[in-house]
């Protein structure tokens, strides 16, 4: 049985000892608290420019998204005989698709507020990549969401479709008729890439911060790195009560 | 009863038309019936053709809702706090 040998005088979580430095835990580790730390990853306080309305739409979208999945997880619980029959099932089912409604509906002015904002200039183009991936793959998920629903439409939207799809010369490994294929597609593959890359998202948005206007994204030139984010004099912060983007930017 | 209402009548407006959970199936089936009259649903829906571009009414309107929601959040002042900073 080996004692572990007392902690460096640093007794901080992410304290490496020196005789463990070259192990991949305590370089993974480094690297992640560098790069993210705590005080980063939860902020209390935001800049003043984050109190505006065009800032609440990508939590907006987080919060859609969580109900999209939560309701998802009923409808796979109970089945297409509970969603389709009883009134109860009906308001889930209605409930995931209008949930998929608000979800791209803020999604997408959330789009157009970051895309006006140029939000991918202070090395944040990575935040912008992730945000378009997750866009497209969020339409893929609806997609075959709308092939899952054992009725007539998703019959009649299957059908519709596979001319589209082959014509694309997907339809050998994608085959919309496929209901089984088409279902794994959306409750397992689609939501776990999109929920992977909203999380990068997030993170990339914890660390670069949130964009600033173009007028203090200017005051800010000579900044060694976005994450020094703009701390011009005349930025003051703001409390995290008021953070409206802990989502996408 | 012309201009009047019975007392079982009353009872059955009390207690019947709002059910065990408080609106009833009265009411919700009066609130259905007035959302399906503001909009026809029956029938083939309705499409939007300029030249290449087509699209249904429906997804039109979404997208007009949209670009409004992006003006107004824009112009709109944010609801903030600004009285505790300002003790």
């Amino acid at each position: 049985m080996t004692i572990s040998p007392p902690r460096p005088a640093d007794d901080s979580p992410s304290a490496i000892r020196p005789e463990d430095a070259g192990q991949w835990t305590a370089k993974l580790r480094g690297t992640a608290v560098e790069a993210l730390p705590p005080e980063r990853l939860l902020p209390d306080r935001q800049p003043a420019y984050v109190a505006s309305a065009i800032y609440v739409f990508g939590v907006l979208t987080i919060a859609a998204l969580l109900l999209v999945i939560a309701t998802g997880m009923v409808l796979a619980i109970m089945g297409p005989s509970w969603w389709h029959v009883s009134s109860t099932g009906l308001f889930v089912n209605s409930l995931h698709l209008w949930s998929v409604e608000v979800f791209f509906f803020v999604m997408v002015v959330h789009l157009w507020g970051k895309f006006f904002m140029a939000a991918w200039r202070g090395k944040r183009r990575l935040t912008w990549i992730t945000g378009v991936v997750t866009f497209v793959v969020s339409v893929g998920a609806a997609f075959t969401g709308y092939l899952s629903q054992q009725n007539f439409d998703s019959q009649w939207i299957s059908t519709q479709a596979k001319d589209g799809i082959n014509s694309t010369g997907a339809g050998a490994v994608f085959n919309v008729l496929n209901f089984g294929q088409m279902l794994m597609w959306h409750i397992v593959l689609l939501p776990l890439v999109v929920v992977a890359i909203v999380g990068l998202h997030v993170l990339m948005v914890r660390r670069r911060g949130v964009v600033p206007p173009f007028a203090l994204d200017e005051a800010s030139v000579g900044a060694t790195s976005a994450t020094d984010e703009v701390t011009p004099a005349t930025v003051e912060a703001t409390p995290a009560g008021a953070d409206t983007d802990g989502g996408p930017a | 009863m012309p201009g009047g209402t019975t007392g079982s009548a009353r009872k059955e407006t009390r207690h019947g038309a709002r059910g065990i959970h408080g609106f009833g199936t009265v009411g919700m089936t009066a609130t259905l019936a007035l959302l399906g009259a503001l909009i026809n649903l029956t029938g083939p829906g309705h499409f939007i053709d300029w030249g290449f571009i087509q699209l249904s009414v429906a997804n039109f309107v979404v997208i007009c809702l949209m670009v409004v929601t992006f003006v107004a959040a824009i112009l709109l002042p944010l609801p903030s706090r600004r009285s505790h900073h300002d003790d």
